[in-house]
């Protein structure tokens, strides 16, 4: 099999890397236990619906993606990791997967449940309380489901062991013989469970905080095995490719909610502007009210002001203003202030940060009350500047460092004062 | 311990019979933690299932007392699939034919059938024994307080040398020693057969030196076994005894015999921290003793490691350290031995024994040494018999066989076995002095199989009655998994149901041990 | 063992394969500051106190958890990294808003301020990798976090085994023992001081300290790296020293008298002199093998040796044995 056509595919998920370098990597590691692949489907990231809609509308092409990247590494076992509130989709992808095993192309084994790990006094929400992906999307319902808010219950969830993922034994026996498996892995419910190593820790039935890296998930994954994890859009996107349907990674899926009339997930090209985006695909902003600031790819990547809905949603031209396209996830703010809405999103972070590293653990506490007390009072010794570039610097994961982030935006772009107490 | 506590974490494979390890010696254990993290493996011979056993990779669950049958097959095994190290055991063992011989005497399917465990884990067991260079065996009381525990040592030793595990790290045969200063005690000659630093009494020459050195003529006639002692109560040839730290009418076995004994004597001195059981019934005096934190001196652990004892807090009122009492008593013996030094102590020992000679408290200032350490130039001894054994040639011992000295039967259907608990230690004079450690495990209980518990229709925590054929106490039932049918257990921590009250009068046949390990019980309802 | 050469501020140093930055830094003479580090466990990387600067590394690395590879070049000081170490430290002082209230829990041994804990993990990572008895968990997230036991019982129904090696290794004050709590008088200015002795109950013969204001036991302890039992201790070497204070101990030496048959206090000459007579006159009438010594294996080497001597050399027996011939 020939991956040169995935040549200009970046990763969907956020971080942007080379598809075919990770599929290269995985290929080329010690096969010796078998590998693994998992679809990150955990799709954490306020603002973030595509993974929904991708399995709503083209279930059987992602997972068609999976199993081809799995033939190209030379994969034994496979996961789609799901945010655990999606449970339309769990029934899709089921029903999907006992399809390709009729149809041979998945062991017969295929298509089990897990459940991952979450924090302890965190379980998984298993109850979407009925809404739609695009309302469990928005920044107010992660803010208000955080680590004290519980609903449901994991234990309760149609027998399905909280540690069954510990005492799942290595894929080598059985499954080597049979073909590719692909099992769904619910998730712990927490945000840090979409960085792909706290996911990984969360399947092996672990507390889920982030690994130190390197070693990477390519060479040591899942049980310590050579592992792949991808996004669903970039499983997506590569079986487009793959099967000729598709040349170019030119265009994307954009998520687009807040204050627009027709919230949803369009395929538009990279480079279109936020306002083409807004106004010629999700119908224009609401009660054609005044934009008070926007988001251009997730909570993580903070806001921006209504003067620059004219520039191009690109990596590059993102960079300049501060920030990237991040899950390409628009939101779109017309009642919220850019302080407010920032300090929501520091508060999600405070109260998402898995609590492994100092610098995250009390940097984004005292940020969002910081962000949060009217006076902005900073009682601390060390400068603002000095506590953000800890927080960039010192951590371990993606959280940590982008946080500073969100107040460098207000900064930057909303004459936000840094000021000092003493 | 023929090795060192450090070098378990380097072992390959561990071999712990009898020894509930991570409740008797926990800091121990977590070397051997350590090691089954780092993939050793791990064969436990043990009735019940402790800690250790539930994750070992064979866990034999011999019936109580079948040690030797057991060890035997094992050998049969290493010999006949001759796994066995053959230049080790032609050029630096002997006795090895009669050994066989009599290890041949039990295939695997007697000895499983006798021990009442799977032959294919007996058979397991040794190969993996045999198949790993770093391969310890650990043994404590489970072992050696039988009727036939010197026998039981040997089978042990056995295997080590039919396999040359013995004179490198992290292999060899280690007793674990139950209390802080056993290993220092035997070293010190208190024992009625050898004088300090192993040499024997019997020995004309050990004798003069040491004669010499002390002024008076060490008599040559071999003194008495606590065993023998407690006998010679009872033919009234023992009428003095002078009992330093120790409670033995609690901690002695078939305590009703042993109050008869006593009620004999003409007098009794009685040196201690706390007014202990003997010493109220019985002592004419009493004097008060210091504990280990208001003295100076030295510990020997079971790694043979010499280490200073400190001086942290002066001892309650008018008490005085024991090395002071005895220095006291000596005076008024006619003897002045002029000042209570224990440096000064030490260093006579040391000087009187070879062994030791190299060691002395400037040099075990920061670290300890483990003897032999003959000169002050010397490192010390981190395991021993390298090269070869000791003696030039292990001995290899022809073993069979020995009976329990008393088994279950139709009347007393249950064999009772008793041991430690982590929380407590031997009397529990210390540690039921803990608020903390009271209140995790307060009272006596009894362990016994879900299966008996059915069948005596008893209930988890019923108050139940335990009878011997010697005297019978009250404790309470804990229906556990941790042992097999037939058998139960019991903590030796707990005065008022003294454990002691219902063991009998089997004791090792060779040193007197007694066999705190067995005896024959029956249970029923108060 | 093959070995590894890197360059730490401009010198080269050989460490060997699996030794870490840190422990490369420690043989050149540079010490990090650590918290989250103890050399008995596995390397965690979460207090970030020790981070230093790795060429081609994207930000400092923290040197506990960083493994060595040849060729490396590490520098451990530089403007920006002391200041953002100086603000982790900065950070770790910061108690946290939301401070919890500390768990109820009625054992008598372990006490946990969550107002002084780091987050370090130590005490979950030593319960689970040494004593493997996953008795402490980590519970929560962000400054939220905290430790509890496992399940949120109480230690008394969890496997704790109440070793307290949660409290030796935690590097703050969060993990304590209650014990010494109660016995530690903040008001008194007795001398606090700390001695160096062997445990008294098994074999295993564990180095510690004992912590003593004025006479009274306040703590005992053990130091990494000491003793054969390299920190480590059980639940009775750590807690079971209220005995040494206890109110039961003998003070005065005691005699019984011959009429009421009750023991009496008296005072030393006398209990001596009636001991040793007795002693001598039993001597002279049956034999000196008349008289026994019983020695507690517990007792100091020095101390068995002199009573072994009293009895071979002044009573002329082999009469002497102890209980326990293990
Ligand atoms: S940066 Fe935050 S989320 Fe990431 S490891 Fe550190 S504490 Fe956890
Ligand atoms: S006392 Fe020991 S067993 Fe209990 S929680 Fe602490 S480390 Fe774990
Ligand atoms: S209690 Fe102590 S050891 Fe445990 S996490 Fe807190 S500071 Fe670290
Ligand atoms: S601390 Fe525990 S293991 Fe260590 S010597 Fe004392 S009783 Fe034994
Ligand atoms: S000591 Fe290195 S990160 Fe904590």
């Amino acid at each position: 099999m020939d991956i040169d056509c995935l040549d200009s595919l970046r990763g969907c998920g956020g971080a942007g890397f080379p598809t075919s370098f990770k599929w290269n990597a995985v290929r080329d590691a010690n096969a010796d236990f078998g590998k693994v692949i998992i679809c990150n489907a955990d799709e954490g990231e306020p603002g973030t619906f595509k993974d929904g809609w991708l399995f709503d509308n083209h279930c059987a092409a992602v997972i068609d993606g999976i199993r081809h990247a799995a033939e190209y590494v030379n994969a034994q076992r496979g996961f789609i990791y799901l945010r655990p509130e999606y449970s339309a989709q769990r029934e899709l992808i089921s029903a999907a997967i006992q399809q390709m095993v009729s149809d041979n192309k998945l062991a017969p084994q295929s298509g089990r449940i897990f459940q991952a790990n979450g924090f302890p006094g965190r379980p998984a929400q298993l109850d979407n309380g009925g809404l739609s992906i695009v309302e469990l999307s928005s920044l107010d319902w992660f803010v208000e489901h955080g680590s004290h808010d519980l609903v449901g219950e994991t234990q309760q969830s149609g027998g399905l062991a909280h540690d069954a993922m510990l005492q799942y034994p290595l894929p080598q026996n059985e499954d080597i013989e049979a073909g590719f498996c692909l099992d769904i892995c619910l998730g712990g419910g927490a945000y840090i469970c979409g960085e792909e190593t706290a996911m990984i820790e969360s399947m092996e039935g672990k507390r889920p905080q982030p690994r130190h890296k390197p070693p990477f998930p390519t060479t040591n994954g899942l049980w310590g095995l050579p592992t792949l994890v991808n996004n669903v859009e970039t499983f997506w996107w590569a079986e487009r490719m793959i099967s000729g349907e598709w040349q170019q990674d030119a265009e994307r899926l954009f998520s687009i909610s807040g204050a627009v009339n027709k919230p949803g997930v369009y395929q538009a090209p990279i480079g279109i502007t936020a306002r083409q985006l807004i106004n010629d695909y999700a119908g224009g902003v609401k009660d054609a009210a005044e934009i008070s600031c926007w988001i251009p790819g997730g909570a993580a990547t903070g806001v921006l002001p209504p003067t620059l809905l004219d520039c191009e949603m690109s990596t590059e031209v993102l960079r300049e203003h501060g920030t990237t396209l991040g899950t390409a996830a628009l939101v779109v703010f017309t009642e919220e202030s850019a302080l407010e809405v920032s300090t929501k999103i520091m508060q999600f972070f405070a109260q998402e940060s898995c609590s492994q590293c100092t610098p995250c653990r009390i940097g984004c506490a005292e940020f969002a009350d910081y962000l949060a007390d009217e006076k902005h009072n900073w009682p601390h010794r060390g400068s603002i500047d000095d506590w953000l570039q800890a927080m960039q610097l010192g951590s371990i994961c993606g959280l940590g460092f982008t946080a500073p982030l969100i107040i460098h935006q207000l900064q930057k772009h909303f004459n936000f004062e840094v000021q000092h107490a003493n | 311990m023929t090795n060192s506590i450090a070098e378990i974490e380097q072992s390959e494979c561990m071999l712990v019979v009898g020894s509930n390890t991570t409740e008797a010696h926990p800091v121990l254990a977590l070397r051997m933690k350590k090691a089954m993290r780092g993939g050793a493996k791990l064969l436990v011979v043990d009735p019940r299932k402790t800690w250790l056993a539930e994750r070992a990779d064979v866990h034999l669950q011999i019936k109580p007392g079948t040690d030797i049958p057991l060890m035997n097959a094992i050998a049969n095994v290493i010999i006949s699939e001759d796994l066995h190290n053959k230049q080790y055991v032609e050029s630096l063992t002997e006795g090895f034919d009669e050994m066989k011989l009599a290890a041949a005497e039990w295939p695997v399917e007697r000895a499983a059938a006798t021990c009442e465990v799977d032959a294919g884990d007996i058979r397991k067991a040794a190969r993996l024994y045999a198949a790993y260079k770093h391969a310890g065996i650990y043994y404590t009381l489970g072992i050696t307080e039988h009727v036939c525990g010197v026998d039981n040592v040997r089978s042990l030793s056995n295997l080590a040398l039919i396999t040359g595990h013995l004179g490198y790290e992290a292999t060899g045969v280690n007793p674990l020693r139950g209390q802080n200063n056993v290993q220092g005690c035997n070293d010190m000659g208190n024992n009625p057969v050898y004088l300090p630093g192993y040499q024997e009494v019997a020995d004309g020459a050990a004798r003069e030196k040491f004669s010499a050195a002390w002024g008076q003529q060490v008599s040559e006639i071999p003194g008495r076994r606590l065993d023998q002692m407690l006998d010679g109560l009872h033919d009234e040839s023992i009428k003095a005894f002078f009992v330093m730290g120790e409670d033995p009418i609690v901690s002695e076995p078939n305590v009703e015999h042993v109050h008869v004994g006593f009620k004999k004597l003409e007098l009794l001195i009685s040196q201690d921290i706390f007014l202990n059981e003997t010493a109220k019934i019985y002592a004419d005096v009493v004097f008060p003793a210091t504990c280990f934190a208001e003295k100076e001196g030295t510990f020997t652990n079971s790694e043979r490691r010499v280490q200073r004892v400190r001086k942290a807090v002066d001892a309650p009122g008018e008490a005085r350290t024991d090395l002071q009492i005895i220095f006291d008593l000596a005076k008024e013996l006619g003897h002045d031995w002029g000042k209570a030094q224990p440096s000064k102590v030490w260093d006579e020992f040391a000087r009187l024994s070879p062994n030791f000679s190299g060691i002395n408290y400037a040099r075990i200032e920061e670290s300890g040494i483990q003897w032999p350490c003959p000169d002050v130039s010397h490192p010390g001894t981190k395991f021993l018999h390298e090269g070869a054994p000791i003696r030039g040639k292990g001995r290899l011992y022809p073993l069979d066989h020995i009976k329990p000295w008393e088994e279950a039967d139709d009347d007393y259907p249950l064999t009772l076995s008793t041991g430690r608990t982590l929380y407590h230690y031997n009397a529990a004079t210390q540690t039921l002095r803990n608020e903390g450690h009271r209140e995790k495990q307060p009272k006596s209980f009894v362990e016994i199989s879900a299966e008996d518990a059915r069948e005596l229709n008893i209930a988890d925590k019923e108050e139940i009655v335990v009878q011997s054929r010697r005297g019978s106490i009250v404790s309470w039932a804990k229906v556990s998994e941790k042992v097999r049918k037939g058998v139960i257990w019991m903590p030796m921590h707990y005065a008022e149901a003294s454990v002691n009250i219902l063991t009998g009068d089997g004791k090792d046949l060779k040193v007197g041990t007694p066999e705190y390990k067995l005896c024959a019980v029956r249970l029923h309802k108060p | 063992m093959p070995t590894n050469t890197l360059t730490i501020n401009g010198e080269q140093v050989a460490v060997l394969q699996g030794e870490s930055l840190l422990d490369a830094c420690a043989k050149m003479g540079i010490s990090l500051l650590t918290a989250c580090h103890d050399n008995r466990l596995e390397a965690y990387g979460g207090c970030r106190t020790c981070l230093v600067d790795l060429d081609g590394a994207p930000r400092p690395v923290p040197a506990c958890k960083t493994l060595t590879s040849a060729g490396m070049v590490v520098s451990t000081s530089g403007e920006q990294l002391e200041t953002v170490r100086a603000t982790i430290d900065e950070m770790l002082e910061c108690i946290p808003a939301a401070a919890l209230e500390t768990w109820t829990d009625a054992n008598r041994f372990i006490g946990y301020d969550p107002q002084q804990c780091i987050m370090c993990d130590r005490c979950v990572r030593y319960c689970d990798e040494i004593m493997q008895c996953n008795a402490l968990e980590h519970v929560g997230q962000g400054v939220d976090a905290f430790i509890q036991p496992t399940q949120g019982d109480s230690f008394l129904d969890t496997s704790c085994e109440l070793c307290g090696g949660c409290i030796g290794t935690c590097p703050t004050d969060a993990l304590y023992s209650k014990q010494s709590l109660k016995v530690f008088n903040e008001q008194s200015d007795a001398v606090l001081s700390s001695t160096r002795t062997v445990c008294n109950y098994c074999g295993v013969g564990c180095v510690i300290d004992i912590e003593s204001q004025g006479n009274n036991v306040i703590d005992i302890d053990a130091q990494t790296g000491v003793g054969p039992n390299d920190g480590h201790l059980c639940s009775k070497g750590r807690f079971a020293w209220q005995f040494i204070n206890h109110p039961q101990r003998l003070t005065k030496p005691l005699v019984r008298n011959t009429e009421s048959g009750e023991l009496e206090e008296t005072s030393w000459q006398n209990a001596l002199s009636i001991a040793a007579t007795k002693m001598l006159d039993i001597k002279q009438r049956h034999g000196a093998d008349s008289l026994a010594f019983l020695a507690s294996s517990r007792c100091t080497n020095e101390d068995v040796y002199a009573l072994q001597k009293l009895a071979r050399a002044i009573i002329g027996t082999n009469n002497v044995h102890s209980c326990a011939a293990t």
